[in-house]
């Protein structure tokens, strides 16, 4: 809770440096998780998220020429993943995520202008699967229908397209990245997981500057 | 002449004692009198009313089929003896029988009256019209335009009822009878022809029975225009009633089924059917797959066959019946008691709602589609065991639940012929249970199993009530073997050579039943064709072949599938009872109904599906008693075939021909079996390879039951008496020499004169047990069933649910221990029996229900009405443990740990109520769920249950002191707490989370009862 809080703290500061031009726009994409390695007495396994549509909106403030910040929404649809030794079993999952982030725009060229993104936010895991008495890969985690918050940084790069006089595309890609979250994935006794979930996503995204 | 005045005198038996019903039945359906004979029916749903032919006076009545009056009646030419409605309902056709004197008559016409103008127009057909029908055009009459078709004394010809043309069709030997015929008779040429059509008209089939009393059966395809006909000279002779499947593959013929095949046909026949001048009727009910009839038929005692009908019997001397019977294999579903018996054509309305049958007032309306509104009755099971053990030789009680199938409130009354038994209550409304109470002292000297017919009577139902029979054993301590409790007719027995399994062939109800021979259950039923007689097994063991003794078909099932094959199809009038395979061949000993020896041995074309006769046995002359069976050899060398009349054959499968023949004595019955070593037993008789008597077996034991070879040795039951407790032996064949003699826990089946010899014993492949057929069902032994028992150990008793220390009143135990049982078993019965396999167990003297038992583990309930410190011992054919002393507390909760989540096991029976499944670490608990505890141990109850009952539902069994359920310390809130419904020792806790609890993966859930607890770790999350 206080972690959000702090979020949206970050938000307001961005909104008080308000500038002359806001930009309205979503996107949609893939995200590409990475796995964590999972060891424990019965050998080893990954744990993480399948590949999964994103579809994200946000509006963008220009605070000066090189530098505006964006409040960012995505939604994700990452199913739970535990594989070992050829076998997988998955779970039904979710994600949300708010996040702000600051964009450096370099020159425009042409039409063309390249930014590169950093920032934050908070992300929610959520397992949305029927639980049953028996999972497969048991032994290394339990796929559990909870939900569970993680702070979260962003980095990335993009390049936005001039294709109107108030319109542009988007395109980028980004990392998200989070700690794993092991209340959603649970390590079965005597398991140890990795700590750092990578989710990068590729997207492309329509905007308008009003 | 001396069998048809024969067949006159049973006829008229029926038809005087047929009138009369039991005073406990009420007979079913509506009798419309017609005032003369009815010789034939016509079903006119269009107009709603029964065509009726009345032959002896001279007209057609027409019966409303709304309020069952005659409405009116149509004066046609002298003796109609048959109708016929076109299917488009414009034509009805007449034929009047009126051949006084021969060649011919000029009475003999026929009579075309067209309904919807009201016209008539009359056809000389020279020769007697016997029967007529409609069917469609045939080539250039293929019109739409429906044909009659007539069956005269020597032709079948066809009229088209619009042109007015009449031709031949095919001609066929005389067949006339003239009148007058005698008194108190019906003209027998008149009912000795029949004919019936598919309800489309595409088939017709056709009966003319001769002077000679031959028949000639013919169907006629309108779409071919061909007419496939035979001789039937079948004993008993079929009665020209017919009845046509829907698609016109098959029909039944009096108490014969006729079904056409590639091969040419096939019959079946029902079992103890005898022959009939004019009673009886059959209908075909292809919607659903059923057949009404009246089949008159012999007490079992007095027929060809054992086979009585399953539920009560329908002899000539009991009130006239209606069957219904299940098309495949004619097997009895259920009797209903006739007014009176039907004599004629039985018509079924499209809806297959009613039935309407020619009978001897004239018509009998039949709603049958309103039967399940009538009243009937039915029992919950055939047979009612009372098991005595030598723990308990007080009163065993036992239940029976009577019913109406329809669900209503119907009268009964119940009543056993013997003294000792005692029925509450003896009379009622269903539905009903009755507790049946067996005084085992009035059994006391009879060790084995004593049948007690339990006779069920009403005064409304309409029904013949099934028939159940009561089984008591009260058996000793030397007795050996447990009882398998299976109802019916059993007539063999087959171990799998490799497989864990045994067969038993139920007659009655035309089944094979298998049995897995690790735990004693029935695992599958096989539907047989009609009888079934003996099985045999395939040499390369990979298929199941059963004989009948009314069927001429073999059936064939694949062992590895449990599925049906193809069946062997035997030459006409070949009905194959026995068979046995050796290395070379598959042989049959068949029943032979048509010309010929009364037995012969028939030989298998298993590829093709076929059986042939052999035209000769080696050197003799291939003449067999058709109640003679086929002992194969373990070794596939040889097959011996004992006959009742004295005769054994061998067939030697090297040579390919039977060897050699002997008649050593004047009767042979009971034990037959041939080893791999050229040795022989077949009664008490052992012979060697040439069939030379080389020894007797001792009869001091009783009669020769059966008989198998193990190895060089074998097996031997003996029976003194039904009642008694049969005794096997091992035995030596090579100097007659039998050991260890040990007495059974009931008798083998004895032979009868029916079936003189029935395979009794089974020693299963594997070598763990023997399966001997008895009087219950089967009764299984321990391979080592003679070798010194030694009394049983007990180390430990725990509760059954997490094997803790701990039990309370009414709580499942396990005790642990050595020499517990010589077998193991699990009880199917409730209430739970005190006595199981062949152990029970005493608290404190007082037998204890059992659920399962085996050598190191017995698993039971305490009685509700211990506690404190008790004494358990164990019964056993070793002898009596020494007591083992335990405390019993008021209240010992313990969560059974017996649940499994796919290849997981062992869990605890904990259940989310949202998802009725295991709370595991994958299905954990959460915050706001339900959740379902099954335990034991929870103590006495509100209202109180007797140890061995299920729990009741209403009221429910709450436990008498609460217990309280945390979870990580936090109160659940309790929502019932007492025994699961329908369970026996097991109680069920419900509770609810409420929101807050600790979460994590290992929060302590704990039950407290009294000063006892027990707890486990569950995983929560919110």
């Amino acid at each position: 809770m206080r972690t959000v809080t702090l979020s949206f703290l970050l938000v307001a500061a961005a909104g008080l440096g308000c500038a002359q031009q806001w930009e309205f726009g979503g996107a949609a994409g893939a995200g590409f998780l990475s796995n964590v390695g999972v060891s424990s007495d019965f050998g080893s396994a990954t744990a993480g998220f399948k590949t999964g549509p994103v579809l994200g909106a946000f509006v963008s403030q220009n605070l000066n020429t090189h530098l505006s910040g964006e409040l960012h929404y995505d939604f994700m649809q990452n199913n739970l993943r535990l594989s070992s030794g050829g076998s997988e079993a998955t779970f039904s999952g979710v994600a949300h995520q708010f996040h702000y982030d600051f964009t450096f725009h370099t020159h425009r060229r042409g039409k063309r202008e390249f930014y590169f993104v950093a920032g934050g936010g908070m992300k929610v895991f959520m397992g949305t699967g029927a639980p049953q008495a028996y999972q497969p890969l048991s032994q290394f985690g339990y796929f559990t229908k909870t939900h569970e918050l993680k702070p979260m940084v962003t980095v990335g790069a993009g390049m936005r397209y001039a294709i109107g006089d108030n319109l542009f595309l988007r395109t980028e890609i980004r990392d998200y990245i989070t700690g794993f979250p092991t209340s959603v994935i649970a390590p079965a006794p005597g398991t140890s997981y990795g700590t750092i979930l990578n989710d990068f996503v590729p997207s492309v995204g329509l905007s308008f500057l009003f | 002449m001396r069998f048809n005045c024969c067949s006159i005198t049973i006829a008229s038996l029926a038809v005087l004692l047929g009138t009369g019903l039991p005073c406990s039945a009420k007979p079913f359906g509506t009798v419309v009198p017609i005032g003369g004979q009815a010789s034939d029916i016509a079903l006119d749903e269009s107009r709603n009313v029964l065509y009726i032919a009345n032959y002896t006076a001279n007209r057609i009545d027409v019966m409303s089929t709304t309020d069952y009056s005659i409405r009116t009646s149509m004066n046609v030419a002298p003796q109609p003896g048959a109708l016929a409605l076109s299917p488009d309902s414009q034509f009805l056709l007449v034929a009047h029988f009126g051949n006084f004197a021969p060649p011919a008559s000029t009475q003999n016409v026929i009579t075309l009256i067209n309904l919807a103008s009201n016209t008539r127009q009359t056809f000389a057909t020279g020769d007697a019209p016997l029967a007529v029908a409609f069917v469609q055009g045939v080539g250039a009459n293929q019109n739409g335009q429906y044909q009659g078709l007539i069956t005269t004394t020597t032709s079948l010809l066809m009229l088209d009822p619009v042109s007015g043309a009449l031709k031949t069709v095919t001609t066929f030997a005389n067949v006339a009878t003239t009148l007058p015929s005698a008194l108190n008779t019906f003209p027998s040429a008149v009912i000795g022809a029949s004919m019936t059509t598919t309800p489309d008209g595409k088939y017709a089939f056709g009966i003319a029975t001769g002077p000679s009393n031959s028949q000639a059966f013919f169907r006629f395809d309108t779409t071919t225009g061909q007419v496939t006909g035979l001789v039937i000279t079948s004993t008993p002779t079929p009665l020209a009633r017919l009845s046509a499947s829907a698609d016109g593959t098959w029909a039944m013929i009096g108490s014969y089924k006729w079904t056409l095949n590639l091969y040419g046909f096939d019959l079946n026949q029902f079992p103890n059917a005898i022959q009939s001048k004019n009673i009886g009727g059959t209908v075909v009910d292809s919607k659903n797959s059923l057949i009404y009839a009246q089949i008159l038929t012999q007490p079992a005692s007095t027929s060809g066959s054992p086979t009585p009908p399953p539920t009560g019997s329908a002899s000539s001397a009991t009130p006239p019946v209606l069957y219904v019977l299940d098309i495949d294999n004619l097997t009895v579903r259920d009797q209903i008691y006739l007014n009176e018996n039907i004599v004629g054509r039985m018509v079924l309305s499209a809806a297959s709602d009613r039935l309407y049958a020619v009978s001897d007032s004239g018509v009998t309306v039949f709603p049958i589609g309103q039967l399940q509104q009538y009243p009937r009755l039915t029992t919950s099971q055939s047979d009612v065991l009372a098991l005595g053990s030598f723990c308990d030789q007080k009163v065993i009680t036992q239940t029976l639940t009577i019913t109406d199938p329809g669900g209503g409130n119907t009268d009964f009354a119940i009543s056993a012929g013997a003294s000792g038994v005692t029925i509450s209550p003896s009379s009622g409304l269903t539905p009903a249970t009755v507790t049946i109470s067996v005084n085992t002292s009035a059994f006391q000297s009879q060790n084995g199993t004593v049948t007690v017919p339990l006779t069920i009577t009403s005064n409304s139902a309409v029904n013949v009530p099934p028939s159940v029979r009561l089984l008591v054993n009260n058996r000793n301590p030397d007795q050996r073997g447990f009882v398998v409790d299976i109802p019916g007719t059993l007539t063999d027995l087959v171990a799998d050579p490799k497989r864990s399994r045994f067969y038993v062939l139920r007659q009655d109800l035309n089944q094979v039943l298998v049995f897995d021979s690790t735990t004693f259950q029935q695992i599958a039923t096989l539907r047989t064709s009609t009888t079934p007689w003996q099985m045999a097994i395939t040499w390369d063991q990979q298929y199941l072949v059963v004989g009948h003794d009314n069927s001429q078909l073999a059936f064939v099932y694949d062992l590895d599938t449990l599925q049906t094959q193809p069946p062997i199809h035997f030459p006409p009038g070949h009905y194959p009872r026995s068979l046995a395979a050796s290395g070379q061949a598959l042989l049959a000993v068949v029943r032979n109904s048509s010309s010929g020896p009364a037995g012969l041995v028939d030989k298998i074309n298993f590829q093709a599906q076929q059986a042939d006769t052999l035209p000769s046995l080696g050197v003799f002359k291939n003449d067999v008693n058709p109640a003679a069976s086929l002992a194969p050899a373990p070794n596939g060398g040889t097959i011996l075939l004992a006959a009742p009349d004295g005769n054994v054959l061998v067939y030697d499968a090297t040579a390919d021909t039977f060897t050699a023949s002997r008649q050593d004595f004047t009767t042979l019955q009971g034990a037959y079996a041939a080893s791999s070593y050229n040795t022989y037993v077949v009664g008490n008789n052992v012979l060697n390879s040439s069939l030379v008597p080389m020894g007797t077996l001792e009869t001091s034991s009783g009669n020769a039951s059966g008989f198998a070879f193990v190895d060089q040795s074998g097996l031997r039951t003996t029976v003194a008496a039904a009642s008694s407790p049969g005794v096997i032996q091992r035995v030596t064949p090579s100097v007659s020499l039998g050991t260890k003699p040990t007495r059974m826990a009931e008798a083998p089946l004895a032979s009868s004169t029916a079936q003189p010899f029935i395979r009794t014993v089974a020693p299963l492949s594997d070598r763990s047990a023997v399966i001997t057929l008895t009087t219950s069902g089967v009764t299984v032994l321990p391979w080592n069933y003679d070798a010194a028992v030694a009394p049983p150990q007990i180390s430990s008793v725990v509760n059954a649910a997490d094997f803790t220390q701990p039990v309370a009143p009414g709580g499942l135990v396990t005790v642990f221990g050595s020499q517990l049982s010589p077998v193991n078993m699990a009880s199917q019965e409730i209430p739970l029996p005190t006595a199981l396999g062949e152990s029970c167990m005493a608290i404190n003297g007082v037998p204890a229900p059992l659920l399962f038992v085996s050598g190191s583990q017995i698993n039971g309930q305490l009685p509700y009405t211990v506690d404190g410190n008790a004494t358990l011992s164990l019964h056993t054919p070793g002898g009596v443990s020494d007591n083992y002393y335990l405390s019993i507390t008021d209240a010992a909760p313990s969560i059974f740990r017996s649940g499994t989540a796919g290849p997981m096991t062992g869990l605890a029976t904990v259940l989310r109520a949202s998802n009725n499944q295991l709370v595991t670490p994958t299905n954990p608990i959460s915050s706001g769920d339900e959740i379902t505890i099954y335990a034991t141990g929870l103590g006495v109850t509100t209202p109180p249950v007797t140890a061995g009952l299920p729990a009741p539902s209403n009221p429910l069994a709450l436990a008498t002191s609460t217990p309280s359920v945390t979870l990580g310390g936090v109160n659940l809130t309790l929502n019932y707490a007492g025994l699961a419904p329908g369970e026996v020792g097991v109680y069920q806790i419900n509770v609810a989370v409420p929101h807050g609890v600790p979460q994590g993966l290992d929060v302590p859930l704990v039950i407290t009862q009294g000063g006892a607890s027990t707890g486990l770790f569950v995983r929560v999350v919110n």
